[in-house]
């Protein structure tokens, strides 16, 4: 029998919401995570459902679409911003539905249909808003080195990895 | 430029994740043979992820951290087999034992199959709690009865070693 299932989730669950709110301030996902736990615990579907992971996923996009509904949607931040690694600032350049899909698919490496099953979108919806979310982060990346090489001086950011 | 309106973007994207349809998957491998551009285009993707994997490994390493607790709770609520007294008994360290013991009685378990799941979790550790009671107090006779005849060896022998003197 498996056990601790859920708090072995939990770190990928934390990854996903750090990468989630690429575009908020860090404390944000961590208390995204305690309001996804809390949601399952209180949902009545948790235990019928057989996968746990799918079911988590679900409720952590359901509270942060929620959330992000409330807000003004972001200005598009400006390539290569030398306080916020690249990667990160590429994800905040994106629109949340593709962000979401395109973390669940290359992030968690959900299959579409599972990654569709979370976000509550047909299978297609989910295709074409992960290649979106591709098509999106190269521009952004082309852009960042069009900048960088205008601008001599400053060194060029696109490639840093950032742990 | 004419492949490139064959094969879309999307196409390469569900080709990069394995989503593509079998009918098409011979197709799109040779287009990327024939088309250095998409196939450039899928490298840096690929590229792109294991970035973003790196990016974000902390959180994995970092574990569940403050919300394990929490964690547990859900754990507890989803799957409360784990957190019976009795599965606690039968938790990590007894586990290895629980394969031979299985094979010793299996004929026993193999009755009670037609049972329920869960019912015949519960016969299996009563039967098992059952046997080793049994041992346990199979070995303290045997211990009692070699103790006392230990003692009346000991007892016996020693008026013998002091005759002889």
């Amino acid at each position: 029998m498996k056990r601790n299932i859920v708090e072995r989730l939990t770190g990928r669950l934390r990854r996903f919401a750090r990468a989630l709110h690429a575009d908020q301030p860090e404390g944000a996902a961590d208390d995204l995570v305690r309001e996804t736990i809390e949601a399952a615990l209180t949902a009545r579907d948790t235990v019928e459902r057989s996968d746990i992971r799918i079911c988590l996923f679900h409720h952590m996009v359901d509270k942060a679409r929620a959330a992000q509904k409330d807000k003004p949607a972001p200005a598009a931040i400006a390539a290569a911003d030398p306080d916020m690694p690249d990667m990160i600032a590429a994800l905040a350049n994106l629109r949340f539905e593709e962000r979401t899909a395109y973390l669940l698919v290359a992030l968690e490496e959900f299959g579409y249909a599972d990654a569709a099953t979370v976000m509550r979108i047909p299978y297609d919806v989910l295709a074409t808003r992960v290649a979106q979310a591709r098509m999106r982060i190269d521009d952004f990346f082309e852009e960042a080195s069009r900048r960088s090489s205008a601008t001599r001086g400053t060194p060029p950011g696109h490639l840093r990895i950032v742990k | 430029m004419f492949s490139s309106k064959l094969v879309s973007a999307a196409e390469l994207s569900a080709f990069l994740d394995g989503e593509t349809d079998p009918s098409r998957r011979a197709l799109l491998r040779e287009h990327l043979r024939t088309s250095p551009a998409d196939a450039q285009r899928l490298t840096r993707w690929r590229q792109r992820e294991e970035a973003l994997r790196t990016t974000f490994a902390p959180a994995i390493r970092e574990g569940a951290g403050p919300m394990a607790p929490l964690a547990r709770s859900l754990d507890q609520k989803v799957f409360p087999r784990d957190r019976r007294p009795e599965a606690r008994v039968l938790g990590e360290s007894s586990r290895p034992s629980e394969e031979p013991i299985r094979g010793a009685v299996g004929g026993g378990i193999g009755g009670l199959a037609l049972i329920g799941k869960r019912q015949r979790r519960h016969t299996l550790i009563v039967a098992v709690a059952a046997f080793l009671a049994g041992a346990v107090a199979m070995l303290a006779a045997i211990a009692l009865i070699d103790g006392a005849s230990r003692i009346t060896a000991l007892y016996t022998p020693a008026p013998t070693s002091q005759d002889s003197r």
